[in-house]
């Protein structure tokens, strides 16, 4: 009887080795997200990619108003901006038309593309106000150091220039342009609803605490908005200003409420930057495509908020 | 968190069978036992092995168990790698990675029962308690996105872990009033001990612990049918129905189950088939898990954040299953078949009696058939300061459930002299055909001294033979002097001659004396009534008869049993004179009588009363007087007050 016992101990043994190493672990089950109400998806993107270049060609800049994007021939862009900081709110609005001549590429010196000359054939007004002529000035990095250039002219009109340009949200704006010779082309721009953002900060930073919680006045859940974290440079510039620097690109949809993965804000340098600047945008864009040119139109309500970092 | 209603927690992967019919398939089940009840008779080691049919089919070893009973202690421990589910989802959050590519962060959760250890003990043959404790893992990874500031900034995916691991724990009691039928109670989720304390982030997809309790019923209406009923307060139930059959030497079993679980649909969310073989060393069980509703569908994630998991092996996203389960039962104490009711001692022992002991048994006992088959048992014997070793009785075979009486026989060795008796003890034994020892009793006995005589003159013929050397040497001596007389007269006559002569010495120097007084049935060997010269009725018969025997002169002692109290006994001598031949020795025919040899031939036989101790003639004619007086005037041998017994 003992050899049966030490024989069944071995085949145990034996068939446990066996058995061990000819498993797999049991099939995962998947599950579909789709509760939007309980968490919103985002996708983050860098905006910044050196946070120590005060100058950045990115496209972007932390009053959400962009340089106007250079993968199109003509660019077209209405914003009203408004600005929060100490609980103090500026309001602008702001409408600018750039035409590239594709033909003439500007590069910084290492060959990067950073922008087209351009042209300003006859006139353009937005909401029947005539737009100014102002020179199209973009910054680059010069091996490390700071250049600008004036790559021609473009149309920008500002609340205040040349007669009382209103940005009307969730409605639109009248553009016209009048070339030099033949018909003008009319059209309305769409405006957003209004956006208004409120950031709630709690937590501490140098703790990794810090928590930001978002709110702004809800639109359609299925459309998107986006949402800029940016930082203020606690170094002063060569000029003595401070540069803001986009960090983030959160999209998200427009359900009103975003927790801000906190990793992010809290991984932000304190000694580097000392305040956030949050910025809800909420956008149409509209792109045509025409013969041998296209158009790019982009329709922005932002809100900027500039909050210490605690 | 936890929810008002429910899930099921008593699932269990063979099926739910009757914990006392088969004993394998319960093994270390705490799902459905969480008392850990269990009639293991010793070692027990389990393995379930089998495959889920996910959209794609993988297998995995579901537990390895390992069971031992000590007395009426019995303690399991598992290991189950196969008690795990894993979900993975898109937790909503995506990088845009430096190539303007889009990367999604997942989360993954796993949730584990790694091992459990239960305990039980067996108050009574009715009564139960145990718990058990199992110990459970729930890692919770979730990807995050984490800055990187250093030259550039770049996002990197970032994997969090949390856990949330806990043990739980439950008791239990089993009541089995009869063998037909048994009920359970035990707790779900009493004791729940968190090793970790619970991230708030993810405290919310914790497994569900709603208390709760079980109760368990099973009948056996028929002895090959058993109904099986487990029912949870939080209204979750099984329901399990088993068929027995006695095949190929062991048992062969078919069950189903049927299960509710509130958190699953239809109203009987699954069965669970299952066969099963299992004899006294193995078990195997075959046992599937078929869903009625289809699991390879997208999940909502929503609907698991809102309701979560109980149970790790059942629940709404389980997989359908086929599992094969294999018990090792091994006794390392062999597995009492029979055992003794009683063990009653017929005789004390008389050691001289020696082959008295061969034939009539000197114990009794009452020996029970515990198993459902027919068991062939071995008793044996050891009587301290008689036997060396054990002495065994013939085997006897035991019905199923059977008690019958079983003889014990001893052997006492003619070496053995301890004239004093004394208290001993006997060892019984009871052995199975293969020789293990199944039970054994013990009991004391009185071992009289080698003088001692049960009064039955039949078992006289032991002091007639054990002196056989002593008594041949010393007729022989006597006959020697009458050697020219035997020589010259009729051969025929040389008995009764040789008879009268030995008989004449014998009484020579020797006086009637009764027996001690405490040792009314004390018997002298024939050495001892020469040497003390002297004896009452049965030593100087034992005497002269051994004297006789020993020169081949045939005897027989005649039994005058006892009036009033007071028996007696003499010889009576076969001459081997035919009755023709009688008028040789005699004239009167009433001095002898007459018996037929094994050839059927008769012969004469002369009484002697040994008690004469004046000459051979006196002692033959009172001999003659009282066998015919008590034997056949009084019809003694026809009464049976009177027999003749032959010393071969």
């Amino acid at each position: 009887m003992k050899k049966l016992f030490r024989f069944i101990y071995c085949l145990c043994f034996v068939a446990c080795g066996i058995l061990l190493n000819s498993c797999n672990n049991p099939a995962p089950t998947e599950l579909v997200q789709d509760n939007p109400s309980i968490q919103n998806p985002i996708q983050v993107e860098v905006v910044t990619k050196d946070p120590t270049d005060e100058y950045y060609n990115n496209g972007f800049d932390t009053t959400g108003v962009a340089n106007p994007v250079i993968n199109y021939s003509n660019v077209i862009n209405v914003s009203g901006i408004k600005t929060t900081e100490n609980n103090v709110t500026t309001k602008i609005s702001f409408a600018q038309a750039i035409f590239y001549n594709r033909n003439m590429p500007f590069r910084e010196p290492s060959g990067r593309l950073i922008g087209y000359q351009t042209v300003t054939p006859g006139k353009v007004k937005f909401n029947n106000i005539f737009a100014m002529t102002v020179p199209y000035k973009i910054n680059y990095n010069n091996h490390g150091m700071h250049a600008d250039t004036i790559l021609g002219n473009m149309f920008a009109l500002t609340r205040g220039m040349m007669g009382q340009f209103n940005f009307d949200y969730n409605s639109s704006i009248n553009f016209q342009y009048i070339p030099m010779q033949g018909h003008s082309v009319n059209f309305d721009i769409p405006t957003p609803k209004e956006i208004i953002g409120k950031v709630i900060l709690s937590g501490k930073i140098k703790n990794k605490t810090l928590s930001c919680l978002l709110n702004w006045d809800k639109g359609n859940p299925s459309d998107s908005i986006e949402i800029i974290l940016g930082a203020v440079t606690t170094a002063q510039n060569s000029n003595g200003t401070y540069s803001t620097l986009p960090l983030y690109k959160i999209k998200t949809r427009d359900t009103g409420k975003l927790l801000i993965p906190a990793k992010l804000v809290n991984e932000i340098p304190q000694n580097k930057f000392n305040k956030l600047v949050l910025t809800f945008v909420r956008k149409y864009q509209i792109h045509f495509t025409g013969s041998g040119s296209d158009l790019f139109i982009l329709s922005q309500s932002i809100h900027s908020i500039i909050l210490d970092i605690p | 968190m936890s929810i008002k209603i429910s899930a099921q927690s008593s699932f269990e992967l063979t099926g739910y069978w009757s914990p006392d019919f088969i004993n394998f398939s319960l093994m270390n089940s705490f799902e459905s036992n969480p008392s850990n009840y269990s009639n293991l008779k010793d070692w027990g080691l389990t393995l379930s092995y089998g495959g889920e049919f996910s959209s794609s089919a993988t297998s995995n070893l579901y537990l390895i168990s390992l069971s031992k009973k000590i007395g009426n202690n019995f303690v399991s421990l598992r290991y189950t790698p196969g008690y795990q589910k894993e979900f993975i989802f898109n937790n909503g959050q995506s990088i845009v990675l430096q190539d303007s590519t889009s990367q999604q962060l997942d989360s993954k959760f796993t949730y584990k029962e790694l091992f459990g250890l239960g305990y039980s003990y067996r108050i009574s043959n009715q009564f139960s308690a145990g718990f058990s404790f199992r110990y459970f893992t729930q890692d919770f990874n979730q990807e995050g996105v984490l800055p990187v500031f250093s030259d550039t900034l770049y996002l990197v995916r970032q994997s969090e872990d949390y856990k949330a691991n806990f043990w739980r724990g439950d008791i239990g009691i089993n009541y089995s009033p009869s063998e037909k039928i048994s009920f359970s109670l035990s707790s779900i989720n009493l004791i729940n001990i968190n090793e970790n304390s619970i991230d708030p982030n993810i405290s919310q997809y914790n497994i569900r612990r709603v208390k709760n309790i079980l109760l368990g019923f099973s009948a056996n209406p028929i002895d090959s049918f058993n109904f099986n009923l487990l029912f949870e307060t939080g209204n979750n139930l099984q329901i399990g129905l088993n068929e027995f059959l006695n095949a190929f030497g062991g048992n062969l079993g078919i069950g189903i189950t049927a299960f509710h679980d509130n958190f699953q649909s239809p109203y009987f969310a699954g069965i669970i088939p299952a066969i099963s073989y299992s004899n006294n060393l193995f078990g195997i069980v075959l046992s599937g898990v078929k869903y009625f509703s289809n699991r390879n569908i997208p999940q909502s994630f929503s609907l698991f954040q809102d309701q979560g998991i109980s149970n790790i092996i059942n629940n709404r996203y389980s997989f359908d299953k086929a599992i094969l389960t294999l018990t090792f039962n091994i006794n390392a104490i062999p597995e009492k078949t029979v055992e003794f009711q009683d063990v009653e001692i017929l005789n004390e022992i008389y050691p001289t009696l020696t082959e008295n002991y061969l034939d009539k048994p000197f114990a009794i006992g009452r020996v029970v058939n515990l198993t459902n088959h027919f068991v062939q048992i071995k008793p044996s014997s050891k009587i301290e300061g008689i036997n060396n070793g054990k002495i065994e009785s013939p085997v006897v075979s035991i019905p199923p459930k059977d008690t019958v009486k079983v003889p014990f026989y001893t052997i006492i060795p003619q070496s053995y002299d301890k004239q004093k008796a004394g208290i001993s003890y006997v060892d019984f034994y009871l052995a199975s055909a293969n020789q293990e020892l199944e039970d054994q009793a013990q009991k004391p006995i009185l071992i009289n001294g080698i003088n001692s005589w049960d009064g039955k003159v039949i078992n006289l013929r032991y002091f007639i033979k054990r002196d056989f050397d002593f008594s041949m040497d010393y007729a022989k001596n006597i006959l020697s002097h009458y050697k020219s007389d035997l020589d010259t007269m009729s051969y025929a006559l040389s008995i009764f001659y040789k008879t009268k002569f030995l008989f004449d010495n014998f009484v020579k120097n020797l006086v009637y004396t009764a027996n001690p007084r405490a040792e009314a049935d004390y018997v002298q060997f024939p050495h001892e009534t020469l040497k003390l010269k002297g004896g009452n009725c049965d030593d100087l018969s034992v005497c002269f008869s051994s004297l006789l025997e020993s020169v081949g002169i045939q005897t027989a002692l005649v039994d005058y049993k006892p009036v009033n109290g007071i028996g007696h006994v003499n010889v009576l001598v076969n001459t081997q004179l035919s009755p023709e031949q009688a008028k040789l020795i005699t004239q009167n025919d009433s001095k002898y009588f007459i018996r037929k040899n094994e050839s059927g031939a008769d012969e004469i036989w002369i009484p002697i009363e040994t008690t004469t101790l004046t000459n051979f003639n006196t002692a033959w004619d009172l001999g003659a007087q009282k066998f015919n007086e008590d034997a056949l005037n009084n019809l003694g041998i026809a009464k049976g007050s009177v027999a003749i017994v032959d010393i071969y």
